[in-house]
C-alpha cells in the first residue's frame, strides 16, 4: 500500500539572513528511493534535518507519517525512521559492539543477528573502540546503528562519503535488498552521482535554495527535452538539459 | 546475465526490455526458458528493482514474457507469432519522433525528409 511518507509543505529556512531553503515543496511516498543531488552547501543536510524534524523550518511544514515531524520524539514514529547523519555520533571510546548493544537498548525491534551478518559482510571489526576505526569502517557503523531497528524509512546524509568502491557496491546491494519488497523507502544526500543512477527511482536536485529537480530518474533520462519545455516543469526552459544524457551531465549542465 | 550501464542516458529498464529482446531474437533464451528473480537482478546489478519490475512488466505486456503464479518469468512460447499490424506500426513509431525531430533540426522539409526515407525503403528493398 502506497502512504505518504513524508510531506514537506512550502519548507523555509534561513541562516544568518542566508535562505537555505526556499518554498520547498515535495512528496515521499512508499518504496521511493530519493536521491537528494546538490553542491556542497547547498542545503540538503539541512532539508533533511528539517524534514526528519531534527530542525525547524521558519515557515512551513513537514509531516512524517502523516503526523507533523514535531512529533518525532513520539516514539512510535521514531522507531520507524533510521537517520544516518553526515558527522558520525560514534562514542570514541566504546567498542563497536557495545555501542551497537547501547543502540539497540532504545529499540524493541533491534534485529542483532541482522547487525551481525551486515557487520561481517561490511568487514567491520567490532571489538575494535571508535577512535582506533578507520573513516570507512566508523562509517560503516553508523550506517549499522540506523539499520538494526529495521526501520520502514531510512535517511542517509553523504553516506558513502568515505567508502571505497568496493564498500560502496556491497551497500549499494544491501540498500537494494532491503526496498526490493517496494515496503521500505529511502532518502540519500550524496554527490556521486552514479550510485544515485544505479539505486534511486526519484531525483531531487536543490540549487539555490529550491528544489529545481523533482522528478522520476527514467522521466528524467528519457525526455530530458520535454520536461525543460513543458509548462509545469521545474527546469528552467533555458537549461541545456536533453533527452539521453547521464544523471552526471544533467547536474553538471544545470549548475553552468 | 545482462550489461547494465546506469550512466547511460537509456534508462536501466529500457536497457533490460532491449537485451532481453536480442536474447530472445538470437536464441540465447528459447521459449520456456527461465528468467532470475526481479530481486536478483537487482541485487547483482546494484540497482533499483522498481526499475527491473517495470522492464519484466512491460515484456510481460509485449508478450515476450510469461508471468507465472510461484513461478520465475519465463519467455514465451507464443514468441514466433507474428504481431499485429498495428503494433508492429506501433513499434516504428518509436523510431520516427527521433527522426522527424532530427529533420526540424536541421531545418529539412517534409518532401526531403519523405524522399530520402523512400529512398532508404527502395535500397533496403534491393
Amino acid at each position: 500500500m502506497t502512504e505518504t511518507i513524508i510531506k514537506l509543505d512550502q519548507l523555509e529556512k534561513c541562516f544568518d539572513s542566508h535562505e537555505v531553503l526556499r518554498s520547498i515543496s515535495a512528496e515521499v511516498r512508499t518504496g521511493d528511493v530519493i536521491g537528494l543531488l546538490g553542491l556542497n552547501g547547498a542545503g540538503k543536510t539541512t532539508l533533511l534535518e528539517t524534514a526528519l524534524g531534527f530542525a525547524v523550518p521558519d515557515s512551513g511544514s513537514t509531516s512524517l507519517f502523516g503526523r507533523p515531524a514535531s512529533a518525532i520524539a513520539d516514539e512510535r514514529i521514531k522507531h520507524r525512521i533510521g537517520f544516518v547523519p553526515q558527522q558520525d555520533e560514534l562514542i570514541e571510546t566504546m567498542k563497536g559492539s557495545e555501542f551497537l548493544g547501547l543502540i539497540g537498548r532504545f529499540y524493541s525491534s533491534w534485529n542483532s543477528d541482522l547487525i551481525g551478518r551486515l557487520a561481517r559482510d561490511w568487514d567491520v571489526p567490532l571489538g575494535k573502540p571508535a577512535m582506533k576505526l578507520s573513516v570507512g569502517q566508523r562509517q560503516k557503523l553508523s550506517i549499522l546503528a540506523a539499520l538494526g531497528h529495521e526501520p520502514e524509512l531510512i535517511v542517509l546524509d553523504e553516506p558513502v562519503a568515505s567508502l571505497d568502491p568496493l564498500a560502496r557496491r556491497i551497500f549499494l546491494q544491501e540498500l537494494i535488498g532491503m526496498v526490493s519488497s517496494g515496503e521500505r523507502t529511502i532518502v540519500f544526500s550524496t554527490h556521486i552521482v552514479s550510485d544515485l543512477e544505479r539505486i534511486a527511482n526519484r531525483v531531487w536536485v536543490l540549487k539555490d535554495g529550491r528544489l529545481v529537480v523533482d522528478e522520476a530518474l527514467d522521466n528524467l533520462k528519457e525526455s530530458g527535452v520535454k520536461v525543460a519545455q513543458a509548462g509545469g516543469s521545474r527546469f528552467p526552459a533555458s537549461s541545456g538539459v536533453t533527452a539521453g544524457m547521464s544523471l552526471e551531465e544533467i547536474f553538471l549542465e544545470l549548475h553552468k | 546475465m545482462f550489461t547494465l550501464n546506469p550512466h547511460s542516458g537509456i534508462p536501466i529498464y529500457r536497457q533490460i526490455i532491449e537485451q532481453v529482446r536480442w536474447m530472445t531474437a538470437s536464441d540465447q533464451l528459447r521459449p520456456g526458458d527461465a528468467l532470475p528473480s526481479v530481486r536478483e537482478i537487482a541485487v547483482d546489478h546494484a540497482v533499483n528493482a522498481m526499475t527491473v519490475s517495470k522492464a519484466y512488466s512491460l515484456l510481460e505486456a509485449e508478450g515476450i514474457l510469461v508471468r507465472q503464479r510461484g513461478k520465475p518469468m519465463t519467455v514465451s512460447a507464443d514468441l514466433g507469432r507474428k504481431e499485429s499490424k498495428t503494433a508492429r506500426l506501433k513499434r516504428l513509431a518509436e523510431l520516427i519522433g527521433p527522426l522527424v525531430m532530427a529533420a526540424r533540426q536541421l531545418q529539412l522539409d517534409n518532401d526531403d525528409v519523405l524522399a530520402a526515407v523512400s529512398k532508404a525503403l527502395e535500397n533496403e528493398n534491393d
